[in-house]
């Protein structure tokens, strides 16, 4: 399927042209792939992008407008028939930066509550810092709108379960952040997994590092925890929340299942700059069938950066990089053409001989490539295409609870392992 | 059916066995899988502690007591060398003009080897991948298999029995320039084929008479019923000079051979057989 996938970089997204001719593209892929098709959180994508007509037209705001609201907000802005209709953030600057973007068109507000009353807004997307998430998410649905809530889903098992149980209940739809599931090389790996190309998995390594004090310049003291607040546990979960969320999603994804439980160790070594979140998080998830997902983050060396490696006896996929790695070379054409004339009963002569194969062909030392992500969106583009449709048809997107759940469960798991110590066992579903 | 591909030797080996079930050719794969680690360590010159590289290492110094396995290959190595007219020579691993298996010294009474000139390393390039070949081959015999095709890296081929529905399995030449169309057809039973050769731009054969690489796109292919033979011919026959290569050849019965050579022109490659003998 994914060489079909649209590979019109340029650019999923340099103009709304070029958003429209490829969202089109996209639909017909989706429409086209039996793969594609059996992920439901790509239904969406079946509908055909909309023209400009006010009937087609989605009202949604944007809560939050820091860096990664106000990237949401740019594709958003190129997105057949979304119509960004209010901002909201309680830190002026990131609000006017915003509204400038958008053309000071939408409508501007302080308090997230009162966006929420305002008429004829369809849905939001929350990209605040992780303890808001739960009680915006849990008012937006109160409020009868759809939601878009940027990973992780909260900051307590408690708030996830009832997140999720809102989510549910609610006729509206909900998404959560995890672009990886919008990837192209992301899908491409899924559907070679499911194939059979890796065998069973059975293992799955990731770690996410760098090399800074993941703090951002503040320009009052006073404005510390509201700018840091990752680095302060009453806002954050710190790295599993905000890195390790990502890859315990894909991982969780790619097994079909919640982890088991979980053990692991954390500490700040390097940072210890009065921060409340670990600088380094190591995490071993237990899986069904005795998988285990081995995880690290650290931000005091960027040497490895950011993998995920899903192994089985067949082969190994990267998936940051978009490699598909066989533990065996490939046979020869020739070798194919033998089997396949075998298996019709057929005699052809074998194309075969030359200098020996060796195995420095780039081929196999360099793996194959993966279906790369498109003009370098990793997702993030299409996934609010996926949601403006999907507040368009008004059609819920099931599995997307359940993805918000297990990682941001997962995520949380793991800082507990890592401030208990011992065992930490999965809470459950959210449904309990 | 059964086919499996997997790395050996630097190259890869594919199976390919139509009479045989899945369960019993997985079997039959981990067994050739593990004679093929015991081969490459006792005729590698790269893996440090095995029975070549550790012959290398001391002969030049004084005797050096060889296992009985390695012997066997050295003696049919001196037995080719005798047959080829010195064409096949594995004292060429260090590519000095005038080094031979005659300056190696032997002892055959206490299975001893030494080197007579400092420098002189034996290579099993031109011949390993045979033998190992022929190794393979009769472990599937000798496990009740009638039908096989065993491609060691595409340079070496064996055969049991014939295609499951012909007669033979007829195996081509591969154009280098255009993959999928063959050049030459031999047709294969309980026999082998092997091509050596450079591809454009590649020299790796040395021909013992100077001690340079053999150059050119060119290659040679062979086959007769060992794969060891079919393998010390293509290597043989591509340095020796063309009037001696009907000599070398009537001392294989039954063997055949065909040379390509290929040419450029204006940015295309063109082949053409060069030479033949049946």
């Amino acid at each position: 399927m994914n060489n079909d996938f649209p590979a019109d970089s340029h650019h999923a997204g340099d103009d709304l042209v070029a958003r429209r001719r490829f969202l089109l593209r996209l639909s017909e892929v989706v429409a086209g792939s039996a793969l594609l098709s059996a992920l439901p959180w790509m239904a969406p994508l079946r509908a055909q992008p909309v023209g400009n007509a006010p009937s087609d037209r989605v009202r949604v705001a944007v809560i939050g407008t820091g860096s990664r609201g106000s990237l949401l907000l740019r594709h958003l802005l190129r997105t057949p028939g979304v119509e960004v209709a209010a901002l909201c953030d309680d830190y002026p600057p990131h609000l006017q930066a915003a509204m400038k973007l958008a053309g000071n068109k939408p409508a501007a507000f302080t308090d997230y509550r009162k966006l929420l009353g305002m008429q004829g807004l369809d849905g939001v997307l929350i990209a605040t810092p992780l303890h808001e998430h739960a009680p915006m998410c849990l008012d937006a649905f109160a409020a009868d709108k759809h939601v878009f809530c940027e990973k992780s889903l909260a900051l307590t098992i408690e708030e996830c379960k009832a997140v999720s149980r809102a989510a549910a209940a609610s006729s509206r739809v909900f998404q959560v952040g995890h672009q990886r599931l919008f990837s192209a090389s992301f899908l491409h790996a899924h559907d070679l997994v499911q194939s059979g190309a890796i065998g069973h998995i059975t293992q799955i390594r990731a770690s996410w590092h760098r090399n800074n004090d993941w703090r951002r310049p503040v320009p009052r003291p006073e404005l510390e925890r509201k700018l840091n607040w990752r680095l302060y546990r009453a806002s954050s979960a710190g790295l599993m929340a905000e890195l390790a969320s990502h890859h315990l999603q894909v991982a969780n994804w790619f097994l079909d299942a919640a982890p088991l439980s979980c053990v692991g160790y954390g500490s700040i070594n390097h940072w210890k700059d009065a921060r409340e979140v670990h600088d380094n998080v190591n995490v071993l998830f237990r899986y069904r069938d005795g998988v285990t997902l081995v995880y690290d983050s650290l931000i005091s060396n960027g040497r490895h950066g950011l993998e995920i490696q899903i192994m089985g006896p067949k082969g190994t996929i990267e998936g940051e990089s978009g490699k598909l790695y066989f533990e065996q070379p490939p046979p020869a054409p020739g070798i194919v053409r033998l089997i396949e004339g075998i298996e019709k009963s057929k005699v052809e002569t074998i194309p075969i001989g030359g200098p020996t194969w060796k195995p420095d062909a780039r081929q196999t030392t360099g793996g194959q490539d993966l279906r790369r992500d498109l003009g370098g969106d990793d997702g993030t583009a299409i996934s609010m295409a996926a949601f403006a449709n999907a507040i368009r048809l008004n059609q819920k997107i099931p599995q997307m609870i359940d993805h918000a759940y297990r990682s941001g469960v997962a995520a949380l798991m793991g800082q507990a392992a890592m401030d208990r110590g011992g065992e930490i066992a999965w809470p459950g579903d959210y449904k309990q | 059916m059964f086919h499996h591909t997997f790395a050996a030797m630097n190259t890869r080996l594919s199976m390919v066995l139509p009479a045989t079930e899945p369960r019993e050719g997985a079997h039959l794969a981990r067994e050739t899988e593990a004679l093929l680690v015991e081969q490459e360590r006792m005729m590698s010159r790269f893996i440090a502690d095995g029975d070549l590289a550790t012959v290398n290492r001391g002969a030049a110094h004084g005797p050096v007591q060889v296992p009985d396995a390695l012997w066997e290959v050295l003696e049919a190595c001196r037995r080719h060398h005798e047959l080829t007219g010195g064409a096949f020579d594995i004292a060429q691993g260090s590519q000095r003009a005038g080094h031979s298996m005659h300056m190696v010294h032997v002892d055959a009474g206490a299975r001893t080897l030494q080197f007579g000139a400092p420098g002189i390393q034996l290579d099993l390039g031109g011949i390993g991948k045979g033998i190992a070949l022929d190794r393979v081959r009769q472990l599937l015999l000798d496990r009740g298999v009638s039908q096989a095709f065993l491609s060691f890296g595409e340079s070496s081929i064996a055969v049991i029995g014939t295609h499951p529905a012909g007669d033979c399995w007829p195996v081509g030449v591969e154009d280098l320039f255009e993959p999928g169309r063959s050049l030459h057809r031999f047709d294969l039973r309980d026999s082998s084929m092997s091509t050596s050769g450079n591809r454009e731009g590649q020299a790796h054969i040395v021909d013992p008479s100077s001690g340079r690489h053999v150059t050119g796109c060119t290659t040679m292919s062979v086959a007769c019923s060992s794969a060891t033979d079919a393998e010390v011919l293509s290597t043989a026959l591509l340095v020796a000079a063309s009037p001696r290569r009907a000599a070398i050849m009537r001392n294989y019965p039954g063997a055949q051979a065909v040379q390509v050579v290929y040419r450029e022109s204006e940015g295309r490659w063109t082949a053409e057989k060069n030479w033949e003998y049946e």
